[in-house]
Order: C-alpha cells, then structure tokens, then sequence
C-alpha cells in the first residue's frame, strides 16, 4: 500500500512549487504569530479554550442532551447519525421531503469526512461548495488540500485554465481579483437558485442551543439567508457549554488560522428563521470510540484552525493530498489513523516529532505525544512496513546488550563509510554521510576526554 | 427509516459518550482583559480598516445620514434597504417580498448594536429575513453603531449580548473577503464590497 512518503515524492518532485507551498504556509504561520503578540492575554485564553473543551468532553453527554433540548425548543429539528452513511441518508431525506433539487453548501470538513457530495450527485441532486477555496477543488473534482484553504495547492494559472473549462471564463486568465469575480457571478445564480443551504457548525452552544459558523468570505450567510430551509452537519464534539465560552474560541480561532482578529462573518444561528426550517445533523462517525481512548481522547479539543499545518516542516513540504485524508497535517495523523488504521497506518510516521504543531494548537493538544503514542502502536500492527519492524526490533535487542552495542558501533565506525549511499535508502537522499568519529562515547568518556563534540564534526544537511 | 430506529441512534451515541471516561478539569474562570486605558474608538477604527472596512465618526446621527448620502454611488443607486428612518429604502416596481427579490442590492443600511473594539467587528440582529439577506446580499453596506455601543473585547460583548433572543445574530468585520487563490486577498468574494461603519458620538434617538 503506497504510505505518505510514496505520495509526497510525487508532490515534491516538482522542487519549485514545493518551495512555493512552504513559503505561502509559512507566511500564514508569521500572521498568526504577529496576531498572537497583539493579544498580551494569549496563553491565558489558550488555556482557558483548552480547559473549556476538556470540560466539554468530559461531560458531552450532558451537554448534548442541553443542546438539542434547547435547539428544540427554539423550533430546530434534531437529527443523530452514528456514522456517516446515516448521516448522509438523513440529509437526503430532508431534502427530498421538501423536492430539493439544487443545495448550495458552505465549508464543512465533516460533509467532506462523510462523502456527502458524491453522495447526492448521484442520487440527481446538484451540490454547489460555495467556499471559492472549496468550489475550485469541487471543479476539479479532488478533495481540499487544506481545511482552511481548500486549493493552497494550486497556482493562479491553474484556476484560470479550470475556470476558462468549467465556467468559461476568458482564456489565459490569473488575476486572483478578476478569477474571484468569476467566481463571484457563477456562485451568486447558485445562491439564488437553491432551494436549500447547508452548512458545517464551527461551534454548538449547549445552553442556548444556537450554532455560530464563520466565514470571510458571507457565503455560509448567503446559503442560509437566501432559501428558507437550513441544514446543519456538527460532530458530536463541537459544542461549548456557554455564550461566554465563545468569546474565548473566538478570539484565538482566526488569529490561530489566518493571523485576523476575527472572521469577516461570524453568525449565530437560533432555531429557523420566520417561515423556515433548521436541521441539525448530530454525527458520531467513530467520536465516541476516540472519547473512549484515554491517551487520544484529547484530540476532540481540536476547532480545526489548521495552524498545525501551516507550522509543520512535513506538510509544508509534501502538501495535503500526500496525506490521503479529509483531515491532513499533525491533527489528521492523529484523527485518522485513530478512525482507520489500516488506511492511515503511514500518518504518524509522516512526522518529524519537532513539536511545532504543539506550540500553535490553541486549546493545547498535544500532537507530538499522541503522534509518538499511535506511531508505537502502528508499528506493532501487522499493516507496518516489515523493514520498520524489523529494523526496531534488531535495535531492541542490541540496545539492551551494552557489550554487544559497543562491538556492533565499532563496527559501524569502521565500515558505514565504505558502504554505497544506496545501502542507507531514503535517508541518504539529499544528506551527506557525516564524517564518522574514530573513537565512541563511552571510550572518549573512560579516558576523561571532556568535549567529544570536537571530535565528531555535525554533519551537514543540504 | 423510521422514527424508532433513530430514537435507538440517539440513545446508543449518548450511551457511547457516556461509557467514555474524561477526566474534567472544570470551567476556567471567565477571562477578564485590562482595557481600561484604551481608546476604543481608536482602536475599532484601526482594527476595522486591516479588517478592509472604514471608520467614519460623526457628531450625531444626522449626520450620519449625510454622511451615507455622499457616500460614492448613493445618490444614483436604485435599490437601497434602509433601516434607518431618515434614510428610505428604494426598490423599483414592487416591493421586494423574499430575499431573492434583492439580488441587484447596491446598498444596505443597518443598525449595529454593539461594536467591538479589539475586532473592528459590529453585532448585528437583523429584524427580518429581507433585512438580514440585505447585509450579505448588498454591494456596499453601511452600519451605525453607537459610540457607547463600543465594548473592549468579545468577553464584553458577549456579556451584553442575550443570546438566542434573536434567531440570527452575526458580528460583521469587514467587506466578503477571500485570499484562496495564492493567498492574495480580493475583497468582495460573493457578498458586500464595501462595509462602512458611522461611529455616531451622540445617538440620539436609538430609531433613527
């Protein structure tokens, strides 16, 4: 099965995008750190978002039962889906009860997570992402690259060519403001041609049984304004217990995302507007199952502002489709594998265990330890690579033998040189052998030699 | 499938939440931020502009609505959805019944009933559904906020705020925004271009 390193090759062959792609990410990383320093409360608010949603957690269960009591009474309908085919046949039904043909449907990784687009397509209903981000990769049919910036993959020529395809836009075009424009006039017949708008929830509140969702670009606010009837996906974790816990997520989500102090839009929903109706689609889809994994369960904290991607030196450089997964980067190699481990087995190796992602989480989950923690898990699994297997266990056992270790690394001074780089696999490409010290540690060590470093030159990375 | 059958879904998802054991650290105490010494209305100009919007302080709401008036465009605008009572609204033909009916917006004026300092962001509860579609659907939008509706920080607002009295509430900040293609910012993706905010010192009479 091709892992994450066969995937990324492919990506990273083409040296000057992926220099590209590391840039733009990275710049996006500087926004949200310039935007963090303006906030002389940021840690504090970190670890009151962090406690909010362990809070949250640790008593869903009660705080569903708040929510969609209170969603109810404010005339909304309450929907539960185990998994994501129920999920998908819910909506369905919905829309079919009122003869929906044509949906427009804002950003919301957990539609993406249930395959709900293909889903209605094929069962004649025509579903527009409205997202420009999410419409462009919708247009090339391939999934998001990113969860905040579906097509950060892509060159403006590139959307110029699908737009001049798709939408038959003048040839030769790559002028972000004039592709948006394009976009612009598609997008808004679809807005006045749906007859229903759905919509992911980036935050429930269990005590006013409200969803608030948050757009820049107004498409989220258009989809619901426009036709009367509503439907709104939310994984089981996205709640908050209060209002007031909203001004803490609110504060870090955007700046964490994309550096702004908050989104263009952020809207509140209260049961269905005069006239209309509002669905909530409460999914599980394999939540509960990770709630229950003690040393993963923490992971639910995430609000998906998708700064762990932007600071991580493996997915800057290898791009988001290398990860096969709805959610990539640190927080996918979590998420993923603990949802289907045979399908994701090489996520948590696609991870240089740097910790980056662990300094930018704003609720603080700790990705490098559960990346660490799943890594040794998979490793037992019988899908790993044999060679990693069996390259840890031959370590195993001379680790533990000191005399043997001492034989085998005298051993290793004198012959590693000798060997073709190939020997080394994929370590060797790009990196030079470093000059081998003639002498170990623990010899330098009995002779009472102070600075071993002089003597082992670092070696240098290309 | 039926009802039954989902009733089964709900129990069995809370069952499997409960069956999990979290350890609960508690709610944190609410956060309070030292304002203070700041110069909100300042401070929500500045934050409104890198947000792509504009500030615009006037002495009372009089002159709010000339200011309005010599925004660029107003004067020849044909369709105009007003909430202010000094400023009708205009619509060719019929009276617009459903949203739809304002898909050629060019402007929407609305009341802001809280403006939040540290964001640029203004709290908006739109009466009705043709006023709330007006402010995404409109090409250029213009909101008047009190100046002692300005609050230092979310906290403050959401404080004053009574959530879930109004169906729909949503903070706008800034102009329809988009930066997905190549990470250059284009504003006006699908809804409003422009977002103008009047920062009224003395408002007066709250209705108009």
């Amino acid at each position: 099965m091709r892992g994450h390193a066969a995937r990324a090759a492919a990506f990273v062959a083409d040296e000057e995008r992926t220099a590209w792609h590391d840039r733009s990410l990275w710049f996006v990383r500087e926004r949200r750190d310039a935007a963090s320093r303006e906030v002389p409360e940021w840690e504090t608010l970190r670890n009151a978002a962090a406690r909010i949603k362990r809070h949250t957690l640790a008593n869903l269960a009660d705080h569903l039962e708040a929510f969609e009591a209170n969603a109810r009474a404010l005339g909304a309908s309450v929907h539960w889906a185990r998994n994501a085919e129920d999920h998908n046949e819910i909506v369905l039904g919905i829309l079919e009860r009122h003869g929906v043909r044509r949906a427009v449907k804002s950003k919301s990784m957990l539609t993406e997570e249930c395959g709900l687009n293909p889903f209605l397509e094929a069962r004649g209903i025509d579903i527009v992402d409205t997202d420009l981000g999410e419409r462009i990769v919708q247009l090339r049919r391939e999934p998001p690259s990113h969860i905040v910036m579906p097509a950060i993959h892509l060159r403006k020529e590139e959307v110029g060519l699908l737009f001049h395809r798709e939408l038959g836009s003048e040839a030769g075009l790559s002028d972000p403001t004039r592709l948006t424009g394009v976009a612009r006039a598609h997008l808004r017949k679809a807005f006045l041609a749906a007859e229903a708008g759905l919509t992911g929830v980036n935050f429930g509140v269990a005590e006013t049984g409200g969803l608030v969702v948050c757009t820049n670009e107004g498409n989220a606010d258009l989809g619901t304004a426009l036709p009367p009837l509503h439907i709104a996906s939310m994984g089981i974790e996205k709640l908050v217990p209060r209002a007031e816990d909203l001004a803490v997520m609110l504060r870090l989500l955007a700046r964490s995302a994309t550096g702004q102090a908050i989104t263009a839009y952020t809207s509140h929903f209260h049961g269905p507007r005069p006239g209309g109706e509002l669905h909530i689609v409460l999914v599980d889809n394999g939540r509960s199952a990770l709630l229950a994994r003690d040393e993963l369960a923490d992971a639910l904290s995430c609000i998906r502002c998708g700064a762990c991607m932007n600071t991580c030196p493996v997915f800057r450089r290898s791009g988001g489709h290398s990860y096969a997964a709805t959610i990539p980067g640190p927080i996918g190699s979590v998420l993923e594998p603990a949802r289907d481990a045979n399908a994701h087995a090489s996520l948590p190796l696609a991870c240089s265990l740097c910790g980056s992602c662990k300094d930018v989480c704003p609720v603080r989950i700790d990705l490098p330890e559960q990346i660490r923690f799943l890594r040794a898990d998979l490793l037992r699994h019988p899908t790993a690579p044999r060679s990693r297997r069996l390259g840890l266990a031959i370590s195993a056992r001379v680790l533990e033998r000191p005399r043997l270790a001492a034989l085998l690394g005298a051993l290793a001074r004198c012959l590693a040189p000798l060997l073709p780089r190939r020997a080394l696999g994929a370590w060797s490409r790009g990196r030079e052998l470093p000059p081998l010290p003639r002498h170990s540690f623990r010899s330098l060590y009995r002779r009472g030699k102070r600075s071993p470093i002089d003597e082992a030159p670092r070696s240098t990375i290309r | 499938m039926s009802d039954a059958f989902r009733s089964d879904d709900r129990a069995r998802i809370l069952a499997d939440v409960r069956a999990a054991r979290v350890p609960d650290p508690g709610l944190p105490d609410l956060v309070v931020t030292d304002s203070a010494g700041n110069d909100r209305a300042r401070q929500f100009a500045q934050a409104l502009r890198a947000a792509g919007g504009t500030c615009i302080a006037v002495p009372d709401a009089s002159e709010a609505a000339a200011a309005i008036r010599a925004l660029p465009g107003f004067d020849t605008a044909r369709r105009v959805v007003s909430e202010l009572s000094a400023l009708p609204s205009r619509h060719p033909g019929a009276p617009p019944k459903t949203p739809q009916d304002l898909a050629n917006l060019d402007f929407a004026l609305l009341r802001g009933l809280l403006g939040v300092a540290e964001s640029g962001a203004v709290w908006l509860e739109p009466a009705n559904v043709l006023l709330r579609a007006a402010a995404f659907l409109a090409s250029e939008v213009a909101l008047v906020v009190s100046h002692s509706d300005l609050v230092a920080d979310l906290h403050e607002a959401y404080a004053r705020i009574e959530l879930g009295a109004a169906g729909f509430g949503c903070f706008v900040a800034g102009p329809s925004k988009t930066a997905d293609i190549e990470q250059s910012l284009v504003i006006g993706a699908h809804g409003p271009r422009t977002l103008s905010v009047f920062l009224v010192e003395d408002a007066g009479d709250p209705r108009s």
